[in-house]
Order: structure tokens, then sequence, then C-alpha cells
């Protein structure tokens, strides 16, 4: 186990994860911000908008990115013209 | 008599009062009862769904809640609960348990068989009135859960479960005003409120912005009560006797 940090950009405007959540690998970590990646998508498009350039980063407890989940990857989009 | 025994009968005493005025007899009958302390670390199980329950657990110290876990494991917490609360009247009647009993911080529990409090409230039918109203207010509040989940957005939420938790410990000490400390884990809120950990945060951040309250190092601060409880749609009725 081991604590990952998910850090929210959405368009430049950052919400830090100052308490992070304690998981069994860096595989199930990258669940979890994809999961709340479309979460927070469904949210927004519930009000109308969708904004798929906002990005979670996952970081260690020393604030090292271990990687990058984009909106858009979480996500396959089809009937765009 | 242990201390937390103690602790235990005269929270318990305190709650009934508060739910129908206790004469000095059915005061005396619940400061006679012996409950089993126990320390109970966070995240532990109290009771779990399918067990067939032969003790009440009070909640002395600390906070626990009442949750149920769907098939690929997610949690959905569907209950606080804090000091004086009774986790599990209902066992006393229907004694197999349908969800599970958790603490969400350290806590000091309180064991008390189902069978005596039976018998209490059969020797003291004022008394099982309370128990029923103390059930009726939780079926009030599961129901405003159901709203909460089913037809707010993440914001509203979010403030309402805090609005609720507010209102609930007022009634426990009056003088800490508005500055709370939360207890919860964002992963706890997320529980309770069907969102992700990550949306939570956005939302806590949200109401910041918002001016309904300032979040900082675990000490809730509210910045405007009313705000936030216009957000939350909040409106205390549901809570009755229990706010």
């Amino acid at each position: 186990m081991a604590r990952y940090y998910f850090d929210l950009h959405e368009c430049g405007v950052i919400t830090r994860d100052l308490e992070g959540q304690e998981l069994v690998d860096l595989s199930n970590a990258r669940k979890v911000a994809i999961e709340s990646a479309r979460s927070l998508m469904s949210y927004e498009l519930s009000n109308g908008m969708l904004c798929l350039s906002c990005h979670i980063d996952i970081n260690d407890s020393e604030g090292r990115r271990l990687e990058r989940v984009r909106f858009n990857d979480a996500v396959e989009i089809t009937g765009l013209r | 008599m242990s201390e937390a025994s103690a602790e235990a009968t005269k929270r318990l005493a305190e709650k009934l009062d508060r739910l129908i005025g206790l004469t000095p007899t059915e005061h005396d009958a619940i400061t006679a009862l012996r409950f089993k302390a126990e320390v109970v670390p966070a995240n532990r199980y109290l009771v779990r769904e399918g067990e067939v329950v032969s003790r009440c657990c009070m909640v002395i110290d600390g906070y626990a809640c009442r949750q149920k876990i769907e098939r690929v494991g997610r949690r959905q917490i569907v209950a606080f609960h804090m000091a004086g609360d009774i986790l599990n009247l209902s066992h006393i009647l229907l004694p197999r348990a349908d969800d599970n009993l958790q603490t969400i911080t350290k806590a000091t529990v309180g064991w008390i068989a189902t069978a005596q409090l039976l018998a209490l409230g059969r020797e003291y039918p004022r008394i099982a009135e309370a128990f029923a109203i103390d059930l009726l207010i939780d079926a009030s509040i599961f129901r405003e859960w159901v709203l909460n989940v089913g037809r707010r957005d993440a914001k509203a939420r979010v403030a309402h479960m805090i609005c609720e938790f507010i209102a609930r410990r007022k009634t426990l000490d009056t003088s800490s005003s508005f500055f709370m400390t939360l207890p919860f884990t964002q992963e706890q809120i997320a529980d309770a409120t069907g969102l992700t950990a990550v949306h939570v945060n956005r939302m806590l951040r949200a109401l910041t912005e918002e001016g309904a309250f300032v979040h900082q190092a675990g000490v809730l601060t509210i910045a405007d009560w009313g705000k936030l409880q216009y957000i939350a749609d909040f409106k205390p009725e549901y809570l009755h006797q229990a706010a």
C-alpha cells in the first residue's frame, strides 16, 4: 500500500489533494483517477458544459508526479463532426 | 462501574430526555444500565451485514457510520452516528444485520445486550416510545439522504452532509458554535455522497470560493452559515429532536 495524491488541473486552476488515498499500487491509482475524471465530467455535463483538456496528476507523498490522466483519455468520444 | 459505561448511560439519558422528557424513575432505570466499553480504531467493523446480532452498540466518543457495499466493493455510507447514538436499536427487534456498522474515527463504544434493552422497553413503555421516536428520526434522515444522493447536485450534496453534521453536533456541544473539526476524510464524504474523493475536494474548494466556509487542516470554520444552508437546500426540520 502507498498513499497517492490526486491533483486536479482545470484549465490552469489547480485543486491540490492534501489528503491522498491509501491504495494498492499505481495501476489502482490510475483507476481512481479515471473514475474521478469521469465523475467530474458527468457533473459538468449535467450543467451543460464539458472541458476535455483538464487532467488529474497522480503524485506520490513527496510531490513527484507519477502519472497524468487526461480527461480526453478517460472517455471514448463518438459522434463529433 | 467503568467511567465509559457511566458516560454511556449519561449520554443515553440525555438523548431520551430530549426525545420524551424522562421521569426520575425512567432516568434511574437508564443510569442503572451497564455498558461494556471498548476502544476501537478508525475504519473498524463493529457489525457485519448478515450477522445475527445480540448486542446494541452505542457511540460514547468519536464517530461511526452505517454502510452497505455493492457487488464490486464500492461503499455507500447511509448514516453517520455520534456520541449518544445507539447505532443499531433496530437489532432489538430485527436481529439479523441488514447493513454494516463501522467506525469513522477512533471511537469508544459501549455494548449492551439487546435483550436488556428489550426488557427495559417492556418495563418502561415510554422508554420504548423514545426508542421508536429515535428510529423514526433515523428513517427521516434516511429519506433525506435518498433525496441528497438521488437528486441534488454534487456541491449541494457535500454542503448538505456538512450542514447535517453541524446541526447534529450542535445538540451535543452548543458552545462549539461555528468552529468545527470535520472528522471525515474526503473518501468518507465521497462514500456518503456518492461522489469520488477528487470530486469532493473540488466541491469543498467551490464552497470555500463562494464564501460559505473556510476549510483548513480539518478545522471547518463557517464563514456564512445561511449561505451554506441555502446552497445545501438544508431544512433542519427532518432531523426533528436530533437537531
